[in-house]
């Protein structure tokens, strides 16, 4: 019944897809299309061979919408017909006619360049900007919305076709791979799945405002789309490199500062002509991506569940590992109530319940902040989530000295600028004997995410 | 390319007024533009072509002409040019200073004779 559903809204969203898209493109390419001779859409066949060769010489310094173009170029050719035949009619044969006519009209360059003056002004420039900023907004709308709608096309044929058709051979191909793992809980992944509509939503923007900007201003799509290009890719560079604060990864940065490249790429790429896209090939595409995501998906998350319980995992060599931190207090059998609010970005707070009688015993108590990898001795597949320290650090991240109430003992880190993304939080103090120790067998673990811009990603430390 | 002539540089600055004047009377399309104020001035002068069209558009893009793709009684569509509400104040006014500028060039040029 589900997969029914399904496939019903991805059935409505085809048509909603495909009308979107003619409709940015009717709409941004405004104007008839400039003449062909070889379609005939403007009859020159009948004005002499340097007529037709002064025309083109005049079109081509125009540097004009096509549309634009094409009024100009019938206008010259009605006027050029009617003054050879008015100057034929004088007693000159057609070809010195034709010389008299096109001397009346003087050089194409100074023609040209008069008919810019005329129509590209500083206020037809203005208007063209704000009219060019007003389409790239509307574009970003259409591209967003666009976007969303194909990848929610494309994660409901990726589920459809992990879940019911291709599961197993997907498994099967997923078990071969060399085994990766991605956190599903991770929050750049949010940031990856928006960035990457954002850079859609950019290119249609971007193309849409180039070409409203061309036709306001009366230049030439291909002369304004690298100045409109490179100044709203300049723009989001910055935004997105000092402004725009996500949850980052190195995958997320990556797709960020694809958008400003994304942006430059729909004003550029054949801003002039539109591009026909070969629609077998996109769903062909479609498919491709939507089994490489399966199979991802399915080698990230695992093929099969496990019955692994905590019980059953003998963790002795784990706690072993721990006493590069420091050695247990083997007495302590502390209460945790640490807690990791992720979502806003990785501050860790941490609270211990330790017998206060047994604290007097101790001094400088303080909870470190190691960096963890997963555990190579858990079972397959680390369902359990356990963590070892970092072996390629010899010190704590952080250090911070635990505040006591009562027999309550806290601490928070600010995990947000770090890129590392598990960690281990250990309480340790000094005992008796003036060694540290630590107060438990186990550390409470914590995931974060790096939350900052891409300049901060890219000036953090790991 | 040659020095201009002296009547192309004095009616460099005329074309606006004779274009809006011409259509006061009615629409037109260039090449009859051209033609009309061959015309009105008795074929004493008429607007260089190659200065004709740059002036229609750019009083088109000023507000002063308004032109229509039109199909021709013989032959195909073409442009046709009216004057605007717009253009007939600018035509005035063109009028108002050519009236004032012709006077002052008059009596410039008859002040040898009266001394």
């Amino acid at each position: 019944m589900g997969s029914l559903l399904l496939a019903m809204v991805a059935g409505l969203a085809i048509p909603v897809l495909y009308r979107l898209y003619r409709h940015v493109r009717t709409t941004a390419q405004a104007g008839p299309p400039f003449p062909d001779s070889e379609t005939n859409d403007v009859s020159d066949k009948d004005l002499p061979d340097k007529a037709r060769v002064y025309l083109t010489a005049v079109d081509a310094r125009l540097e004009m919408p096509d549309w634009l173009r094409a009024d100009i170029y019938t206008e010259l050719s009605d006027h050029l017909r009617d003054s050879i035949a008015a100057i034929e009619s004088e007693g000159l044969d057609a070809d010195r006619a034709a010389g008299e006519a096109l001397a009346r009209l003087g050089s194409p360059e100074d023609l040209a360049s008069q008919m810019r003056r005329a129509h590209q002004t500083p206020r037809r420039l203005l208007a063209g900007a704000a009219g060019g900023i007003i389409q790239t907004g509307v574009g970003f709308i259409y591209g967003l919305f666009a976007a969303s709608l194909l990848g929610v096309l494309v994660a409901i044929f990726a589920t459809l076709l992990v879940t019911s058709l291709m599961k197993a051979p997907i498994g099967f191909v997923a078990g071969l791979l060399p085994s990766f793992s991605t956190d599903s809980t991770d929050l750049a992944t949010n940031s990856v799945v928006t960035d990457l509509l954002l850079c859609v939503a950019a290119a249609i923007a971007a193309r849409r405002g180039a070409q409203a900007f061309a036709d306001s201003s009366r230049r030439a799509p291909s002369r304004v789309a690298p100045f409109w290009g490179i100044a709203g890719a300049a723009i989001l560079a910055l935004l997105a490199l000092f402004v725009v604060d996500a949850q980052q990864s190195w995958l997320s940065v990556f797709v960020e500062l694809m958008i400003p490249v994304a942006f430059a790429a729909g004003a550029l790429v054949r801003v002039d002509r539109g591009i026909a896209l070969p629609w077998g090939r996109v769903a062909l595409a479609g498919v491709v991506i939507s089994i490489v995501g399966g199979v991802g998906f399915i080698g990230a998350t695992g093929v099969s569940s496990s019955n692994v319980t905590a019980e059953a995992v003998e963790i002795t060599p784990l706690l072993a590992q721990f006493d590069r931190v420091a050695p247990w207090w083997q007495e302590t059998r502390p209460t945790f109530e640490g807690s990791a609010s992720a979502c806003c970005g990785g501050e860790a707070h941490e609270s211990v319940t330790l017998d206060g009688a047994f604290l007097s015993s101790f001094h400088d108590i303080r909870f470190e902040l190691w960096r963890a990898v997963p555990w190579p001795g858990a079972p397959a597949g680390n369902e359990l989530g356990l963590y070892t320290v970092d072996e390629s650090y010899a010190a704590p991240i952080r250090i911070a000295p635990a505040q006591r109430a009562d027999g309550t003992l806290t601490a928070s880190f600010d995990l947000r600028r770090y890129r590392s993304n598990h960690w281990l939080i250990f309480l340790t103090a000094t005992g008796p004997d003036g060694r540290r120790y630590r107060l438990s067998g186990m550390p409470d673990d914590f995931h974060s995410s790096f939350s900052g811009t891409v300049w901060d990603w890219l000036t953090a430390s790991d | 390319m040659g020095k201009p002539s002296v009547r192309t540089q004095l009616l460099k600055g005329t074309t606006p007024l004779l274009v809006l004047t011409v259509l006061r009377d009615g629409e037109l399309y260039g090449y009859e533009i051209a033609q009309r104020i061959r015309e009105r001035s008795g074929g004493a002068f008429a607007p260089s072509e190659g200065a004709l069209y740059p002036a229609l558009h750019a009083l088109e893009a000023e507000g002063a002409l308004q032109a229509d793709w039109r199909e021709s009684d013989r032959g195909p569509r073409r442009r046709y040019y009216c004057i605007t509400p717009h253009g007939g104040a600018l035509l005035a006014e063109h009028e108002r200073a050519w009236a004032e500028f012709s006077i002052g060039v008059g009596r410039t040029l008859g002040e040898p004779g009266r001394g």
